[in-house]
């Protein structure tokens, strides 16, 4: 369970890399932003929920 | 337990320095996720230790209050050390500083209620002397 976000995470971030290479190489640079950005947001959803449980599980415990 | 954080961690560190140098706001999200997971896995051991702590406070006859306080000054602590700590790393010093101001401030607030009965016994003891 834990292991399968982060290499999730760091796949995303190898093929994000990869697409900003080849659209650089083809002279698309201003699409290297959108896509980063468009990575970023992938990876955030995939983080949030985890962020959202630690949290919680934190306010449960120490009654914050 | 600790052989999955090991191994957690040590894909973690591999991932990160893959990802560092092209695609550095990746790897602190992958950073962040990996310490979130890792506290997450250890958090249900901390019962253990606060009905222990729990069960020593009511044998010394203090107030129980005192621990649930003692525990959130830690929680703040530790939360506010792990984003200053992350925001360091991302290169963020003055948001580091803030967080780190911040985390004070609401430690400070925790702990009133205790400098308040600290002066109220201080205070009972000279009348009574």
């Amino acid at each position: 369970m834990e292991i399968d976000v982060i290499f999730k995470i760091a796949a995303v971030g190898v093929i994000v890399a990869v697409v900003n290479q080849i659209l650089s190489r083809s002279g698309r640079e201003e699409y290297t932003m959108v896509t980063t950005v468009a990575g970023l947001i992938l990876v955030m959803m995939m983080v949030i929920p985890y962020i959202s449980t630690f949290f919680s599980y934190i306010r449960s415990v120490f009654d914050l | 337990m600790i052989l999955r954080i090991a191994g957690v961690a040590l894909v973690t560190g591999i991932s990160f320095s893959v990802l560092k140098k092209d695609r550095p706001e990746i790897a602190f999200c992958l950073e962040t996720a990996a310490g979130i997971l890792l506290l997450t896995a250890v958090l249900p051991e901390l019962d253990a230790i606060r009905s222990v702590c729990e069960g020593m406070m009511r044998g010394t006859g203090l107030e129980t209050d005192y621990l649930s306080v003692m525990g959130k000054v830690a929680a703040v602590a530790v939360l506010t050390g792990i984003s200053a700590v992350s925001c360091r790393d991302a290169g963020e010093n003055a948001l580091a500083y803030k967080i780190e101001l911040a985390g004070k401030i609401l430690i400070l607030i925790q702990a009133l209620p205790l400098f308040t009965a600290l002066t109220e016994l201080i205070g009972g003891l000279s009348e009574a002397v």
